[in-house]
């Protein structure tokens, strides 16, 4: 499945086309300009905005749940990383983070859950049981949410531990920065290769 | 040890030409009966003053795939009042496999037979709402039958597979229904599956006349995930990490209970020391799982400081259960025949110094909620069953001391080492969330006393048995002895091998009675391995303790009966 | 029998016009013991002496006690060569298959050694029970946790990725394992 987040360059791309249109004027050097410094700066910053203020929207079926409260608590605190404030509504959430099992029932819940969230949209799985099926491979269990929706950042453990949480959000960041007009995320293994 | 024998000939006279076989095995009284008397016999069971089986605790099937008749219906049995249990079975034919519904008996047989009928296929006569319960109307198949294959899935059915999906207005099949009280159209609210102040995936359909729920539908399943299936794939000793995501939130006594069914099934029993550590481990696990209820309810009642100490308590009790096994949640701490290791240097220093804080921050958050009036207001007084009904509904544990009644199996049959420890039972008097609330908090503070007192008795000695029939030869061993290689070898790769029998163990959990139901063939595989979970039992009352109440009553009620959804959906 | 049962101590009904007296109460002693955990951690962070419970990760990290189970990892001996010998027994043991051995011979002290040995991370449970099996002390549980990635395929960790230093070992998970050894269970 094709992961190309909607890149805020093209936001401030149809500004310029606007501008364009009002002033009636070609505004070919400004135009490369802006791509070239002012429009990537522009990028760059709503990104840097982003990745600090995510709104989680935590879909928590099953064990994970748990150290899902760990992280969100006291001792881990997801709130120093900007994504404190669960957002029990889809439609203000920009981060779905799918926490436990996905059976078959509760899958097309999920995957409504997620077509009704806002672009741009990033989904975290959560342990093993929603990256692959986990220790589930039978009849009711759904083998990866990969199969329904299209997943940015998979977390391992059964449950994982909050500081692997809190490395994966710190990972998701630096992705989330990357991801301007729609290019390519250098893909890393989770011991930090390159793949 | 109650006296099977006397139990069983007062059985066999009560109805001698229904039953065709008794026996006891391993401490366990079983009774073999003709299928078209089961609801002439239960209820010589439940009425007779000598056996009073009030309490049916689980009903569940065994398919002897090949062998006709091929499904052995098996019922549990408690009786609160003699403190004796009893298994019944009935053997009904794949061509008509029909059996007598014993609702009309036992209010909650009501879903564990709706369970039966999903996993099995098997038909209940008389049962007021057959469907299934797990799994979803267009599931083809009876998946824990054996000759349905564990991995055969079925297409999604959903917006993310092919096919339309149509979500389908569900609806209520309910005797009760009471019409609206101004003569208005009632209105349909879904609360869940994922709803912010349910921490767990249910599903509940009420019918609103106003505020005042009508009806009421819980629908539970949501998480099914096919433990019985996969506990019966595997190796005994495979089965251990499964049973740790049952009650995720105490997941060492899932372990315990899971390891001391095995256990009996050998018929050994773990040395001395073993057997305090596994208390001390379930008994920081209960303390775990108390306080996520406690700070649970506090959240979801919008008291946000309180959810943190007891989040913060949380995490202190889970220190110990890391230093003891290296793992917080998912403890796989228990072996069959002992546990993974001992404790740790120093644990009880760490002890002592992580329970006192722990006491420290369970009084802040006591202070803040129980003088709260809005908290208050919430628990008290709400959601109140009478005891005797709990009881037809199969409810144990706190939520069934709160009502008063006294039954905890650490002191009604006491396992391990509990009859050597000196602890409080808390009962409530009226039964409402608040003494719910409140029985949890007495027994955290018990749960910490019984482990402080075990920390002062464990005498030395080994914590695992020395038979490499079922236990792994310590590592050391090992690598120096070809003996100790092979049996090493031989236990893993083939399991242990308990002999033919089945047997019934329950110990008391968090949330109440934990049981589990192993039937073994002789191979290193259990051929059934049935977890009679507390949790599907005492969300079972939820739709009719609600009725009547108001909308915003569901959130305490459903806190204090703690369902965990993987305890719950298995 | 040392246990006996116990009636809980209700809190006294919150009528008025006590109640009102006493919900006031309540919400004074609310805002001290709320107040009570402020002054406290402040009084740590003026001290130099912190006492706040949060934990500063990434600078700041728990120490983790030796039971500690991270991933499962290869031991890599001084010869820079793992310590397993590809018997297959973790993959027997492992309740989600998540292991994958093709073993191979070759000349070495060690005749048998793993040409394939990918563990799936994203199936992995973490239980331990492959370390528990292993009959060489080959595949142990490390203190790593830090393993998420952008894709499925960077959750599978093969051989060149799992081999850890023995060294690095012996500080954190094999003090766990060698406890057993001399626990009077081995006498």
């Amino acid at each position: 499945m094709e992961m190309v987040t909607k890149a805020p360059g093209s936001v401030a791309g149809g500004f310029l086309a606007r501008l364009r249109a009002a002033t009636g004027q070609p505004l070919a050097d400004a135009e490369a300009f802006g791509e070239s410094f002012l429009l990537t700066k522009l990028a760059d910053a709503v990104q840097w905005a982003r990745k600090y203020s995510f709104f989680p929207y935590p879909f928590v079926t099953a064990c994970c749940g748990m150290e899902y409260m760990s992280t969100a608590g006291p001792r881990f605190d997801i709130d120093r990383f900007g994504a404190a404030l669960p957002r029990f509504t889809p439609r203000q959430a920009d981060l779905l983070m799918v926490v436990g099992t996905i059976t078959h029932r509760i899958a097309p819940i999920l995957r409504r859950v997620w077509e009704q969230m806002a672009e741009p949209k990033w989904v975290v799985s959560f342990g093993a049981c929603t990256s692959s099926g986990g220790p589930y491979n039978n009849y009711a269990v759904v083998q990866g949410i990969d199969t329904i929706i299209p997943v940015h950042l998979y977390i391992p453990g059964c449950p994982p531990r909050p500081e692997a949480v809190l490395d994966g959000l710190i990972k998701l960041q630096e992705r989330v920065q990357r991801e301007r007009g729609g290019q390519r995320i250098p893909e890393r293994h989770g011991s930090g290769r390159p793949l | 040890m109650p006296n099977n024998d006397r139990l069983l000939s007062i059985i066999r006279g009560r109805c001698a030409e229904a039953v065709i076989r008794t026996d006891d095995y391993r401490g366990d009284a079983t009774v073999v009966i003709r299928p078209e008397r089961l609801l002439e016999i239960a209820r010589v069971l439940r009425d007779d003053r000598e056996l009073a089986f009030d309490l049916l605790l689980d009903v569940t099937c065994v398919d002897y795939l090949g062998q006709q008749p091929r499904f052995e219906l098996v019922y549990h049995f408690y009786s609160t009042r003699h403190r004796h249990r009893l298994r019944l079975k009935a053997r009904v034919p794949e061509s008509d496999p029909t059996i007598d519904s014993l609702v009309p008996l036992w209010v909650g047989a009501n879903w564990l037979e709706r369970e039966t009928y999903d996993m099995y296929g098997i038909c209940f006569r008389g049962h007021p709402d057959l469907r299934r319960i797990y799994l979803y109307e267009e599931f083809e198949g009876h998946p824990l039958r054996k000759d349905y294959p564990k991995e055969k899935r079925q297409p999604l059915i959903g917006p993310g597979s092919k096919g339309t999906y149509k979500p389908r207005p569900p609806e209520i099949p309910h005797a009760h229904r009471v019409e609206g009280m101004l003569g208005a159209e009632l209105m349909r609210v879904q609360l869940g599956p994922s709803h912010p102040a349910t921490h767990g995936t249910v599903r509940i359909v009420l019918d609103l006349d106003g505020e005042t729920i009508v009806n009421a539908d819980v629908e539970i399943g949501y998480l099914h995930r096919g433990f019985e299936k996969e506990c019966e794939s595997g190796f005994y000793y495979q089965a251990i990490p499964y049973t740790d995501r049952l009650n995720y939130s105490s997941a060492i006594l899932c372990n315990v209970g899971y390891c001391m069914a095995v256990e009996k099934l050998f018929g050994v029993e773990v040395p001395l020391r073993g057997q305090f550590v596994r208390v001390i481990g379930g008994e920081i696990s209960r303390i775990a799982d108390h306080l996520l209820c406690i700070g649970a309810t506090a959240l979801e009642l919008n008291a946000f400081t309180p959810f943190l100490y007891a989040l913060e308590a949380r995490e202190l009790a889970w220190d110990l259960i890391n230093a003891l096994c290296g793992a917080r949640v998912t403890s796989n701490f228990v072996r069959i025949g002992g546990v993974s290791a001992d404790l740790p240097e120093g644990f009880a220093e760490l002890c002592q110094q992580n329970f006192k804080r722990i006491l420290e921050l369970v009084a802040d958050a006591e202070g803040m909620l129980l003088e709260n009036p809005v908290f208050r207001a919430r628990m008290e007084g709400v959601s109140i069953m009478s005891p005797e009904r709990l009881i037809a509904y199969g409810v144990t544990g706190p939520l069934l001391r709160a009502a008063g009644v006294d039954l905890d199996l650490r002191r009604a049959e006491p396992y391990l080492i509990y009859d050597q420890l000196d602890f409080d039972v808390p009962l409530g008097s009226q039964g409402d969330n608040l003494d719910r609330f409140l029985v949890r908090l007495t027994e955290l503070r018990q749960s910490i006393r019984i482990v402080e007192q075990c920390l002062r008795l464990i005498p030395p000695g080994p914590v695992d048995v020395d038979d490499p029939a079922l236990r792994l030869p310590p590592k050391g061993r090992v690598f120096n002895r070809m003996e100790d290689m092979i049996n090493q070898f031989k236990l893993v790769t083939e399991g242990p091998k308990p002999p033919p029998g089945e047997v019934y163990f329950a110990i008391e959990s968090a949330n109440g009675e934990l049981g589990y139901y192993l039937v073994s063939d002789g191979t290193g595989k259990p051929y059934k391995c049935r977890a009679r979970t507390p949790s599907f039992s005492n969300t079972q009352p939820l739709a009719e303790m609600v009725r009547g109440r108001l909308l915003a009553d569901i959130v305490p009620t459903f806190d204090m009966i703690n369902m965990i959804g993987g305890e719950c959906d298995r | 029998m040392a246990t006996r049962t116990v009636t809980v101590q209700r809190p006294a009904p919150m009528d008025a016009p006590q109640g009102v007296v006493r919900s006031g109460a309540a919400v004074l002693k609310g805002m001290w013991i709320a107040s009570r955990h402020f002054w406290r951690n402040f009084w740590g962070f003026v001290r130099g002496k912190p006492t706040v419970f949060t934990v500063q990760y990434p600078e700041e990290r728990l120490q983790q006690p030796p039971a500690f189970r991270g991933m499962p990892v290869l031991v890599q001996m001084e010869n820079g060569k793992e310590r397993c010998v590809a018997c297959g027994l973790c993959e027997w043991a492992c309740p989600t298959d998540c292991i994958t051995i093709y073993p191979a011979e070759t000349d070495d002290e060690i005749e048998r050694y793993p040409r394939v040995f990918d563990i799936d991370m994203s199936r992995c449970m973490f239980c331990g029970l492959c370390e528990e099996a292993c009959p060489e002390e080959a595949i142990v549980m490390s203190h790593r946790v830090e393993i998420a990635a952008f894709s499925r395929r960077g959750t599978v960790w093969h051989k060149e990725d799992l081999l850890v230093p023995l060294r690095e070992l012996e500080t954190t998970r094999f003090p766990h394992i060698r406890r057993t050894y001399e626990s009077p269970a081995a006498e």
